[in-house]
């Protein structure tokens, strides 16, 4: 039953029930409602009683004849040849005609806009280009390293130390991350590869000072005896000026291990 | 549809989702249990997520510490005793055996990572991990030995050996006065090895067939390498450079062994101060 407005007008009621109502669609409530309205109303009654003998009427059955005058009309149809004169065939033959002109245009444009690109670029507009993808990668290069330099695992940090060293001269910010492994890093091992990555990094061209300080300011953090004597040995290498007072405080400072005090003596008397 | 059947529909939705929203908060969390029994103190841990490999952590002042993988999904933690250096059984305790106290041994587990604490008496403590574990494990005094795990491995032994079997992954290992023995029996091919000792002997395993890049060095030992590897090293390297100083020219030679086995692979440190490098070939 759907929601209707439901008139407020009893017969009006009625009537609109009353479909519902030879379906036995209609709630119990409102069919004691209705059958007592008709008993009550004379005019609903009536037509109510006319549509039950319009139900009661036969229904109607198609005509034979009309079946018969069908069938004949299809087989003529049928039959006749569908040859068209050639005056309206070659209208056919122009039907496809607007999509094909659409694909020739969107060719011809794809075709245009190819040829100009070309003319666009030079040899030189490439190369730039090249160059400007080779920037991008390498950044992208150094926020790997950066970003494993920062892992939870040992074994994380020493897989970006190891992938720093495929980088190429160091970019400063690597340098940072690397000096500050070299300081800070809980795994004596990590700690060991920065220093290995930083040394073959500072041998040789704008970077050596900055990191022959950074191993300088780094010395008297470290407290594992085989970090100490590898850093003694880098500092033998790059030989700062500054390292002379600090190799020599060490070789004579008890509160390191005998092990780095021995490396440092014999650095001293090499260093001449 | 007729109204009593869409309110049934809508109730059993309610139902389900209350259900489930009850659920939840006791699958997210991982349990842990901790049995006593009159002679071990034991703990077993299960994972929040058993089909992904757990990290295992264990810090500790003095203690050794063993390690076997096995295969399943729990971690179970046991601790074995006192590490004491006495032995045996006081005069007036003869006859009597020792119970072991509960030394305040416990686990947090949060998202498949295990962090494990132990009491304040020095102890030695046995896990036994699924195999795919990453275990990292320090201690100040005391030997680590691991066996059987091909995770990640993070050892660090300030006063003690570590000795690995069957192990792989990738591993890092420190002991600064103690040896490493290694039987690898897998390589990671994109996380670097490294041992590291300063008073020690390095004796390391290594599969045959690995491909390796070797940066090897002993201070004041020597460094031994199976014949049966293909090793291939360029000659030792060497640079100049100008000094900006003095202008005098300053050579530097690096005192590393660099090479590779097998054409390169997989990056291996291993480093020493005082002790012998071994380099075996395994199976």
């Amino acid at each position: 039953m759907s929601k209707e407005v439901v008139p407020d007008n009893s017969c009006a009621r009625a009537e609109q029930w009353l479909p519902d109502y030879w379906q036995d669609e209609l709630r119990s409530g409102d069919r004691a409602w209705l059958e007592q309205h008709l008993q009550t109303c004379a005019e609903c009654a009536e037509l109510a009683a006319f549509w039950r003998e319009l139900g009661q009427l036969p229904e109607a059955e198609p005509d034979p004849r009309q079946r018969r005058r069908f069938d004949a009309m299809l087989t003529a149809y049928e039959a006749t040849p569908s040859r068209l004169a050639w005056t309206q065939a070659w209208r056919m033959w122009l039907r496809p005609l607007p999509l094909g002109l659409a694909l020739v245009l969107l060719l011809a444009g794809l075709g245009g806009g190819w040829w100009l690109h070309g003319l666009g670029h030079s040899a030189q507009g490439q190369a730039s280009e090249i160059a400007e993808l080779r920037e991008e990668v390498q950044d992208t290069r150094q926020l790997v390293v950066l970003s494993m330099l920062q892992q939870q695992s040992a074994n994380d940090r020493l897989a970006g130390v190891s992938y720093s060293n495929r980088l190429g001269p160091l970019d400063p910010q690597i340098m940072q991350a690397l000096l500050h492994s070299l300081q800070y890093d809980p795994s004596p091992d990590v700690r060991l590869a920065a220093l290995d990555a930083l040394q073959h990094a500072g041998g040789g061209g704008e970077a050596a000072p900055a990191v022959t300080r950074g191993l300088l300011e780094a010395f008297p953090y470290q407290n594992s005896p085989l970090v100490q004597v590898a850093l003694v040995d880098s500092l033998l290498e790059l030989r700062p000026p500054a390292a002379r007072a600090l190799l020599q405080k060490v070789s004579t400072d008890h509160a390191y291990s005998p092990e780095v005090r021995q490396r440092a003596e014999w650095g001293l008397t090499h260093w001449q | 549809m007729g109204p009593n059947m869409k309110t049934r529909i809508i109730k059993v939705y309610w139902l389900t989702l209350m259900l489930s929203l009850a659920v939840v908060p006791v699958l997210v969390r991982g349990q842990t249990t901790s049995e006593q029994s009159a002679d071990h103190n034991r703990v077993v841990v299960r994972l929040s997520h058993p089909s992904q490999p757990a990290r295992i952590r264990l810090q500790m002042l003095v203690g050794h510490i063993r390690v076997q993988g096995y295969n399943g999904n729990e971690v179970i933690i046991e601790g074995a005793g006192k590490h004491t250096h006495a032995s045996g059984v006081p005069e007036e305790a003869r006859g009597m055996r020792r119970l072991t106290q509960p030394g305040g041994l416990g686990a947090d587990e949060d998202n498949n990572v295990v962090t494990i604490h132990t009491g304040f008496e020095p102890e030695n403590i046995d896990l036994l991990v699924p195999a795919s574990s990453a275990v990292s494990l320090k201690t100040l005094t005391g030997n680590l030995h691991v066996q059987g795990v091909l995770g990640e491995l993070d050892l660090e032994s300030t006063n003690g050996a570590i000795t690995l079997d069957q192990v792989g992954g990738s591993i890092v290992a420190h002991a600064l006065n103690g040896s490493i023995t290694a039987n690898v029996v897998r390589l990671d091919a994109d996380k670097p090895f490294s041992f590291s000792t300063l008073n020690g002997r390095i004796d390391v395993t290594l599969p045959a067939g690995m491909h390796a890049t070797l940066n090897v060095r002993s201070d004041q030992g020597d460094v031994y390498l199976d014949q049966g590897f293909d090793f291939k090293s360029p000659a030792p390297s060497s640079s100049t450079s100008k000094s900006e100083s003095n202008g005098m020219l300053k050579l530097r030679m690096d005192k590393t062994i660099r090479g590779t086995i097998n054409g390169g692979g997989v990056e291996i440190n291993i480093r020493s101060f005082n002790g012998n490098i071994l380099i075996h070939k395994g199976k």
